[in-house]
């Protein structure tokens, strides 16, 4: 639970900041879909070494590609390349946050 | 709009600083850190991997193939054990070693008829990503001669696994916090560098439908 919140604190904003004229509507899609990949990936379970890994790296590019889909889907117009670097620009820094936040607990 | 270059040096500095980071990732789906819990019924020891942050809900189970070894340090014995983990988890969970409300977060075994003597009990290969490395036990009584286990552990050669020192994990990598977990930082530096690379895409596609 969280990680959940610590990830939508971080994503939602993060995505609004990006979508100026659709801040609410972008920060909404935000949390759900958000919501709905942490679930998604935190199903999974990865067995042996290099499938857990690997298995970063992969869950990772999944929740940024699926996110800046729907982010493009839900915006007006369909901004690909915003959405893109909405994406990735919240899941770098609810990705570093995950990673610093041992040092502040 | 953030600029091309900028948010290079941005992601550039992020992965200089993880990259030399002690990193622990509370957020990541597939990071466990793996505790054992150990109880001493007279000859008979429970044994039970626990696992501390499996936030998935899932279970932290040995891999595959694992086994759990018991190793007493002072006659250097070591040996396997393939005991039934369903009565022996249900039986934790009577011990009270095992949450009920962590249900499916701990994985025990049962070693009966245990010498008197001073254990190290381990799967291998170690479960997760770090945590504990090996679980200790001492048993004081003197095994009754009708005690029977339910299966004969088996004796091994071999030495115990190096990792039983408790400072090196499976990946080879020390655990730097305590009762934490180092991740893979080539594989958070992977992660890094995929986001900066969608991020950068994101920056040409916009300045490219900028010009045209």
């Amino acid at each position: 639970m969280t990680a959940l919140l610590l990830t939508v604190a971080v994503e939602v904003p993060t995505v609004a900041v990006f979508f100026p004229r659709q801040r609410f509507t972008m920060a909404l899609t935000c949390l759900v879909t958000t919501s709905a990949t942490h679930v998604v990936l935190f199903g999974c379970s990865f067995s042996g070494a290099v499938l857990r890994t690997v298995g970063l790296v992969i869950a990772e590019a999944f929740a940024l590609i699926a996110e800046a889909v729907v982010y493009t889907t839900i915006s007006r117009p369909h901004d690909l390349p915003r959405a893109l670097m909405a994406s990735a620009a919240a899941n770098a820094l609810s990705f570093a946050a995950s990673l610093l936040m041992p040092l502040f607990v | 709009m953030p600029t091309l270059r900028g948010s290079f040096s941005v992601v550039l500095s992020l992965l200089v600083s993880f990259w030399s980071l002690p990193a622990r990732a509370d957020g990541q789906p597939i990071i466990t850190t793996n505790a054992y819990r150990v109880s001493v019924q007279g000859n008979t020891v429970i044994v039970c991997l626990h696992s501390e942050e499996n936030v998935g809900g899932g279970a932290m189970t040995p891999e595959r193939g694992s086994i759990l070894l018991r190793y007493n340090r002072s006659k250097k014995q070591l040996v396997a054990l393939g005991l039934d983990n369903a009565s022996s988890t249900a039986a934790a969970y009577e011990l009270g070693l095992c949450e009920r409300n962590w249900a499916g977060s701990c994985y025990c075994m049962k070693d009966e008829c245990v010498p008197p003597g001073a254990y190290r009990y381990g799967w291998s290969p170690f479960p997760g990503f770090c945590g504990q490395i090996f679980g200790e036990a001492t048993v004081t009584d003197s095994v009754p001669d009708s005690c029977i286990a339910t299966a004969p552990p088996v004796p091994l050669k071999a030495n115990p696994p190096l990792r039983w020192d408790g400072s090196i994990n499976d990946y080879g990598q020390p655990c730097e916090l305590p009762g934490g977990c180092a991740i893979a930082r080539g594989s958070s530096a992977v992660v890094l560098l995929i986001q900066a690379a969608c991020f950068s895409l994101g920056v040409l596609l916009a300045r490219r439908r900028r010009r045209s």
